[in-house]
């Protein structure tokens, strides 16, 4: 208790204790107002906190649409390089037809799968959900 | 000793809150709350240092007194404030007048009555359950204080006292 800081000074809590007796006794206070109708009637917690969730899942699925953005242009890139050189440096400029379809179309699908994945899966859709 | 008259105002508190607030959410109404614990709740013009008082007269409802002075967030935690005292005093059958001022003593966490007082109004204010949720989808602490109808150095401590921030 050494530590304490000292208490306000006892005539300061007197006078201030004489004021508020004093005026419960008048009966001059008015009723102190509840919250406001506008403010009860905010969304009830569980609302509340869906909405919380809802914005948490569009920021998820931003940072996952960013990222997979930036995975396909990688994708492509790197599919495009790879053909660049094995044209270039293996072969030649006239590959087969079906060489680059095979290329091109196991590129495309793959990408395709990826996102298919993300989204159908992390992110199912809202009517999906408990549905039967 | 802190730590224990702490934690007996965050269960009083927390069953102040299931006995006549549960389901209805956030922000929490303190003077609802008050007056469904019986107390009477008026506000007055005061001296600028007087944040309220708790008055106990004989055959008469506690009154708690709010200075008219102060702004909404800082009356709902001197009403919430008030209640503590009202909730530690409860089985007190005398006339009693507990008178808070705008002094450095209310918030140091000296005075046990004060401390007592500041932690149930915090926890009565800000329930640890909601605090923690609204924190773990990162919502910021001035997000919250509008939520919760506080000034934002107050919820600012209580993330700070339940370790979240």
């Amino acid at each position: 208790m050494a530590d304490a800081e000292p208490p306000p000074a006892a005539a300061e809590i007197a006078a201030a204790t004489q004021e508020v007796q004093g005026v419960v006794q008048a009966g001059t206070a008015r009723d102190a107002p509840e919250l406001p109708p506008h403010l009860k009637n905010l969304p009830e917690q569980g609302q509340w906190l869906e909405l919380l969730a809802r914005r948490q899942e569009l920021q998820l699925k931003g940072t996952y649409a960013k990222g997979i953005l930036w995975l396909l242009g990688v994708q492509f890139a790197v599919a495009d390089l790879v053909f660049v050189i094995y044209a270039w440096a293996g072969r030649d400029w006239n590959l087969s037809a079906q060489v680059i379809d095979v290329w091109l179309g196991a590129t495309v699908v793959q990408m395709i799968g990826v996102v298919q994945i993300v989204t159908r899966h992390l992110f199912p859709r809202r009517d999906d959900r408990g549905g039967a | 000793m802190t730590s224990d008259i702490k934690k007996q105002a965050a269960h009083d508190a927390e069953r102040m809150l299931h006995s006549v607030w549960l389901g209805r959410g956030i922000p929490v109404d303190p003077v609802a709350i008050a007056r469904m614990a019986g107390l009477r709740v008026v506000e007055a013009k005061l001296d600028e240092n007087i944040l309220g008082a708790l008055v106990k007269e004989p055959n008469q409802d506690p009154t708690i007194l709010l200075n008219d002075g102060d702004g909404e967030n800082r009356k709902r935690f001197t009403c919430a404030h008030e209640i503590g005292h009202f909730v530690r005093r409860s089985d007190d059958d005398t006339e009693y007048t507990t008178v808070d001022l705008r002094n450095p003593d209310s918030a140091s966490g000296t005075n046990p009555e004060e401390v007592y007082a500041n932690e149930f109004a915090a926890c009565l204010l800000m329930p640890a359950n909601e605090v923690k949720i609204l924190a773990d989808f990162g919502v910021e602490d001035w997000e919250m204080a509008i939520k919760f109808k506080v000034s934002r150095e107050a919820m600012q401590f209580r993330l700070k006292n339940l370790g979240l921030r």
